[in-house]
């Protein structure tokens, strides 16, 4: 559940950035963002890939764990850039359900 | 080269990745498929598909060594672990003592040999992969100078990507062709930047002995065997006494060592001169918890059974390479680690196979049933689908010869190896006859119905088949038919794709015929 989280966090955070640009913005809302939406997006998504580490390190320890958040990244980025122009609604709400989703099972799943 | 420093890097990046694209391609590729080295193994070795490794391989390993080759000079045993449940063992011999070399996989519950068939396995794309099955070490030269190519490649890609960040999300399928491609071939590249480069640079890493000798040799005087034991083994390798001494039990040597390194489990057994006064064994921990290829030695006299030296850590120029080796190889990585490796790897195979089909998208001949292509478009097209599409028709056609080879017939290993070699010349031939457009969907097809049918043909060959290791939850054997399967299916939606947009083309030049439209410029400049 851990690496589901790490995965989320990851996801949430790059789709957050992605979100606040305008280009990309405009693919799921018919305008650009506010100034606040924007500074809301960035702030939530620096947050979650600032975190995202952390269940890699509880996983993997250190070593393995810095490895493995890169191909944590590195795959939420596909994930992201490849389905956005397909599907770019769901892509965009996934960003906002899985974390929480994740975070709870984790919790679930430690508890 | 001109004009600015951008452009002198998108000229460098464009033709340095064109000269040495197609064999990194294949470089990439067979290293994916790597990491799946000891599963492709044991796919292609069926009648090993049911086995159980003992709790106390080593000491029955020993056992049955002790039975068949009681003077040898050494023994190296591969101990089970949880990727690959035989024990694989190898034998050298002083020359006039029978066999000089000797290999053989024991079943560890039973401590009796396997009999599976002749095959190179996983190994053959493993080693195709740094040394292209090229005799000598002319194949590890060639791709260690394409490695040095690629880092090129990187540098001057990334410098070349003016709007990285602003274009860092950025894939718009539906704008004209090279347009898409260049956005899929920067977002494979940009999302696993670091990964590219990891790999690229440890896997020079991995042979830089080979490639930069000259620092080791000028310290050792060109002595390289100190070299290694300074640097890997704590003591050289001893002469026989010449007295004979029954070997101590191993057991609590392995228990020994499993105390030393925090319940670590023991990976590599050698034994030098067993059945002597000056046996030694060499306990090496296993890969599996810890990311350095360097991995924790002990040595124990053969004889007494104690301790004589264990690594101590302070190596640190070994240790160092070693990490950077176990980046490469990712051999400390659980199956989800493995994963992640595979789909960045993935990713690097597919950002050389866009930026060589982005090469010809730039280039298309406006309309393509009017326009003849030039001889060089026709030469990188027909090499873009050998390659792209060649490749993957080889592995397959290797994997066939494995089921459908008779078990009994001599050499056949090498034939299995023949037949992956033979169906890439034909592809690379098929491409150079057929127009572009019927080439890539035509071998498109024929691997989507290749590695579909895959699962089918292990169906038919042998037991362990979807319908057998599904139930039992063998993963291992199940996850390589299911993988076959998937690839067949995304090969067959490739290949829709790709002739529906080929349709679409030819619609656009009949209606361009119609309308007496002027040509568009062919290329557009400052990409």
């Amino acid at each position: 559940m851990m690496t589901m989280l790490a995965l989320s966090l990851a996801y949430t955070g790059l789709a957050g950035l992605c979100l606040a640009m305008p280009r990309h913005h405009r693919q799921v809302w018919p305008r650009d963002p506010r100034p606040a939406a924007r500074t809301g997006l960035r702030v939530t998504g620096w947050l979650c890939l600032v975190l995202s580490p952390l269940p890699c390190a509880v996983v993997w320890g250190a070593a393995v764990g810095t490895v493995a958040w890169f191909g944590v990244l590195s795959t939420a980025g596909f994930v992201l850039a490849f389905s956005l122009p397909h599907a770019p609604r769901a892509t965009a709400v996934l960003g906002l359900f899985t974390p929480v989703i994740a975070a709870f099972s984790a919790i679930i799943a430690t508890s | 080269m001109k004009g600015s420093v951008r452009q002198s890097m998108a000229w460098l990046h464009t033709w340095s990745g064109l000269v040495v694209g197609w064999l990194l391609f294949a470089i990439f590729l067979t290293g994916t498929v790597s990491f799946y080295r000891d599963e492709i193994s044991r796919w292609m070795r069926p009648e090993l598909s049911q086995m159980t490794p003992a709790p106390d391989a080593a000491a029955v390993v020993v056992a049955r060594l002790h039975a068949i080759a009681p003077d040898a000079r050494r023994w190296l045993v591969q101990l089970p672990d949880g990727r690959d449940p035989a024990a694989h063992v190898y034998i050298w011999r002083d020359p006039g003592t029978g066999p000089a070399f000797q290999r053989e996989t024991v079943d560890t519950a039973s401590g009796m040999p396997v009999v599976a068939r002749a095959t190179h396995g996983g190994d053959f794309l493993f080693y195709f992969h740094f040394d292209l099955n090229m005799p000598s070490i002319w194949g590890r030269l060639i791709v260690g100078a394409a490695a040095m190519v690629m880092l090129v490649a990187i540098v001057s890609g990334v410098i070349t990507h003016r709007r990285i960040f602003k274009d860092f999300f950025t894939f718009r399928p539906g704008k004209a062709s090279h347009r898409s491609w260049l956005d899929a071939h920067n977002v494979l590249a940009v999302m696993a930047l670091p990964f590219h480069l990891m790999i690229t640079y440890t896997g020079l890493i991995t042979l830089m002995f080979l490639y930069m000798p000259w620092g080791r040799d000028i310290a050792y005087q060109g002595d390289r065997q100190a070299f290694h034991t300074e640097a890997w083994l704590g003591t050289a390798v001893p002469e026989a006494a010449g007295i004979a001494a029954p070997l101590a039990p191993i057991g609590p040597m392995v228990a020994e060592a499993t105390r030393r390194w925090d319940g670590g489990s023991v990976g590599r057994m050698d034994v030098y001169r067993p059945g002597d006064a000056n046996a030694l064994v060499v306990l090496t921990s296993s890969d599996e918890q810890q990311i350095a290829f360097q991995r924790k030695q002990i040595l124990f006299g053969g004889a007494t059974g104690a301790v004589v030296a264990a690594t101590d850590g302070s190596r640190w120029a070994a240790e160092t390479h070693g990490v950077l080796y176990g980046l490469h190889v990712g051999r400390f990585a659980d199956p989800f680690v493995r994963l992640l490796y595979v789909l960045s790897s993935i990713a690097g195979t597919a950002m050389i196979a866009t930026g060589l089909v982005l090469w010809t998208a730039k280039r298309r001949p406006v309309r393509q049933t009017r326009d003849k292509p030039s001889a060089g478009w026709r030469l990188v097209d027909a090499l873009n689908v050998g390659t792209i599409v060649g490749l993957p028709i080889a592995m397959a056609a290797f994997f066939w010869a494995n089921r459908l080879l008779p078990v009994e017939l001599g050499g056949r290993a090498n034939l299995e190896a023949g037949c992956f070699f033979l169906a890439w010349l034909l592809a690379i031939g098929h491409a150079a006859l057929r127009p572009s457009a019927r080439a890539w969907t035509e071998q498109l097809a024929i691997a989507a119905l290749l590695y579909a049918a895959l699962p089918v043909v292990n169906a038919a060959t042998t037991g362990s088949h979807l319908g057998a290791t599904v139930p039992r939850g063998d993963w291992v054997l199940a996850g390589f038919d299911l993988t076959m399967l998937a690839s067949g299916l995304l090969l067959a939606w490739t290949a829709r794709h790709v002739a529906g947009k080929t349709l679409g083309r030819a619609a656009t030049d009949s209606a361009d015929r119609k309308a007496t439209m002027p040509a568009r410029p062919r290329t557009e400049q400052g990409e």
